[in-house]
């Protein structure tokens, strides 16, 4: 099995007056990992279905190995996919649902009459075949014990596994899944997530994955596809899109805490938050007001005076592997500004100190982001960097 | 009881408590009740003692004549008649009422701009009164001044009078009963297919059933057999039952040809006014439509099957 890479071009999908998807361009790489990601009506899971081809696009094309797919019934596209609510087949048997989609490609209408295979050895060794292709598609699922169940015998996660074998069942090029884990426990998701890259990994076909949540498609990707409001944001690797948003709204929908945001003015050069200088030296930054934006990770406790700001803290939230303190923003025209740490950082932080006191924090080394008022990132390439004269003297040091 | 313990005496306190809860329930509930043995099984008390009698419309004296009534049913021509011709009558219009209305709900489901139209026309012959509408089919089916006549005499045919030969009047009966049950078992069948998602339509598209028998054969009819079971016996009571379009437009003729088991209970009761023998026909009626309502209750219950 090989996957097909898809392009796709200057996509658009109008429903009546509202236009759901806006000239979306978007090359899918051979046996990649692309998830889109993005909140509900979005469009992510229309640009699925129009690659599906359950609805017709208004306007653009779909190449699939560079052929164009867009005239093709859906069966014929050489995809599969797993639906939200999997869509099995109630009144059918797991067995049942497993085969059907090979006694609809392999058998003729006349051959599928009940009876044919009492009449014809053909279609008698057509059915073994689909019966030990069956067998195979159970064996690696866990489902040959299962294979007499109807679904709603079976629990959540078997049904998803069953979904998952019937949309394997005809060595698909591009598995297509809308949203296959959104209805599990979160304990359950966590081990059908490794599930699902296993399968990518042993298959080797191309995955186009749609989601709205964004750990989700941090952990399992290889890129990201960010969507809002019918448009593609920012398509990059997981690590690009959490470190490096391309734009305000990716930078807040990614992330399991919310960014910080604050309001910052550049002169020269030099930053400033609502009047208090920074330490920071943005340098090839036109003048002007920006928003800043940091990770709550990249927000460090200084002692050593060096700081950017210092908040007072509102309240502190251990969750065993970090700690989150929130602090009161209001001094740097700021909400809540959240901040996490190592729980052994925060033990040494806490020697001599109460809480409800002001912590002194700083910007990581190249942890800011600016947006300028559209929302679109300008900090450009290199990194903004500490003070020179800092650099200096930690020399001298 | 002295000697018992505390526990003892409350559970007896909590069982009055109980008592005197379900008592009040059945207080409750009586007026309901009342009403209900009032209306519907005292009535049918009395047809089933009247049906062992002679009694007669209006009279003031009945004598007891046991099974007579019953004996001289079993011995009645028309009896069997109308019997025969509900069976036939029933026959022909469940089959195509059901398969016309699922073939059109399937139609009908793919549509959606079109289909709030469709479904109000289909519909609007359930709403309009039978009596009315069977004078319209008489003139519509008229050998000699109806539409039907005139499209034949245009094809040089020879006419066609529904109402005045024996089997066609029964066709013509069927034609209206069938017009007017299709609309009702047509929104029953679209309330059926809303349990097939539109992502089950989806999969089943990706799977290869795009053909409408194909999809027909595998998904939409397993999904709809628990709704064909039920529309199919509603149906059978429904044709079982017709009465108006009998009464308006042949009144059994010609020569008993279309002579049904209600229209003869009505005949035999308050023309003929023999009330014993009208409720002995009544009471053959309650038996055959409670089997068919046992078999749906039967079927309804077998239904959880996915």
């Amino acid at each position: 099995m090989a996957g097909h890479s898809i392009d796709i071009r200057d996509l658009e999908k109008r429903f009546d007056r509202t236009q759901v998807l806006k000239r979306i361009n978007l090359h899918i790489r051979e046996g990649e990992f692309l998830t889109l990601l993005g909140p509900s009506g979005c469009g992510k899971s229309t640009l699925l279905r129009l690659l599906a081809g359950f609805e017709p696009c208004t306007a653009g094309r779909i190449l699939m190995d560079g052929r164009d797919i867009l005239p093709l019934p859906p069966k014929a596209r050489d995809i599969a996919m797993v639906f939200q609510s999997y869509a099995l087949y109630p009144h059918m048997t797991v067995r049942g649902n497993l085969a059907v989609p090979l006694e609809m490609s392999r058998l003729t209408f006349l051959q599928r009459l009940p009876g044919a295979a009492l009449l014809s050895p053909r279609v008698r060794c057509i059915r073994k075949g689909i019966a030990g292709r069956v067998a195979d598609l159970a064996e690696p699922l866990g489902l040959t014990a299962l294979l007499d169940r109807k679904p709603a015998q079976l629990s959540g996660g078997q049904r998803q596994r069953v979904a998952v074998g019937r949309a394997m069942a005809r060595h698909p090029s591009v598995f297509l899944m809308d949203e296959p884990l959104s209805n599990l426990d979160a304990k359950l998701r966590q081990d059908l997530r490794a599930e699902i890259i296993d399968l990518h990994r042993r298959t080797g076909i191309t995955f186009v994955y749609v989601t709205h949540d964004q750990s989700e498609a941090l952990a399992m990707s290889d890129r990201v596809a960010v969507m809002e409001d019918g448009e593609i944001r920012q398509c990059a690797t997981p690590h690009e899109i959490y470190d490096r948003p391309d734009h305000l709204s990716v930078a807040r929908f990614v992330g399991a805490t919310a960014i910080n945001e604050m309001p910052a003015t550049v002169r020269l050069g030099a930053v400033s938050v609502n009047g208090v200088p920074l330490q920071l030296n943005v340098a090839g930054l036109p003048d002007g007001e920006y928003r800043l934006a940091v990770r709550p990770e990249r927000l460090h406790v200084v002692d050593d005076g060096r700081h950017d700001f210092s908040l007072p803290v509102d309240q502190i939230e251990f969750t065993g592997n970090e700690v989150g303190i929130r602090c009161n923003g209001a001094q740097i025209g700021a909400g809540t500004i959240r901040v996490q740490l190592r729980p052994e950082n925060f033990a040494r932080l806490r020697q001599g100190r109460a809480a409800g006191e002001r912590i002194p924090l700083g910007i990581a080394e190249g942890a800011a982001l600016f947006f300028d008022a559209s929302g679109r990132r300008v900090s450009a390439l290199p990194l903004p960097s500490r003070r020179v004269q800092e650099v200096r003297r930690e020399h001298a040091v | 009881m002295n000697t018992r313990s505390d526990t003892r005496a409350g559970n007896d306190a909590l069982r009055s408590a109980a008592v005197s809860y379900a008592t009040l329930a059945r207080v409750f509930s009586a007026p309901a009740f009342l009403l209900l043995v009032a209306t519907v099984v005292a009535p049918v008390f009395v047809v089933v003692l009247i049906s062992f009698t002679d009694y007669r419309l209006g009279r003031l004296t009945l004598n007891v004549v046991g099974l007579g009534n019953y004996t001289r049913l079993l011995s009645d021509p028309f009896f069997w008649g109308a019997l025969r011709n509900c069976a036939i009558y029933t026959a022909i219009v469940v089959p195509i009422s059901v398969f016309g209305a699922l073939y059109l709900a399937v139609l009908l489901d793919a549509r959606r701009q079109s289909r709030r139209f469709y479904e109000i026309v289909f519909f609007l012959p359930v709403t309009s009164t039978l009596t009315a509408m069977s004078i319209v089919w008489s003139y519509l089916l008229n050998g000699h001044i109806g539409p039907l006549a005139h499209l034949l005499a245009g094809l040089g045919l020879p006419p066609v009078d529904f109402f005045a030969d024996g089997t066609l009047a029964l066709i013509g009966l069927s034609i209206i009963g069938v017009w007017h049950l299709i609309g009702f078992n047509l929104i029953l069948f679209l309330a059926g297919l809303t349990v097939i998602s539109s992502e089950l339509k989806e999969a089943s598209a990706l799977d290869g059933m795009d053909g409408f028998w194909d999809r027909l054969r595998y998904l939409t009819w397993p999904l709809l057999a628990p709704t064909t079971i039920v529309i199919f016996v509603l149906s059978c009571i429904q044709a079982f039952q017709v009465f108006d379009t009998v009464a308006v437009l042949t009144n059994g003729g010609p020569y008993g040809a279309t002579e049904m088991l209600l229209h003869k209970i009505n005949t035999d009761t308050f023309t003929a006014l023999k009330a014993g023998y009208g409720s002995a026909l009544t009471v053959v009626y309650l038996v055959l439509i409670g089997t068919f309502s046992l078999l749906q209750v039967w079927l309804g219950n077998r239904k959880a099957h996915f």
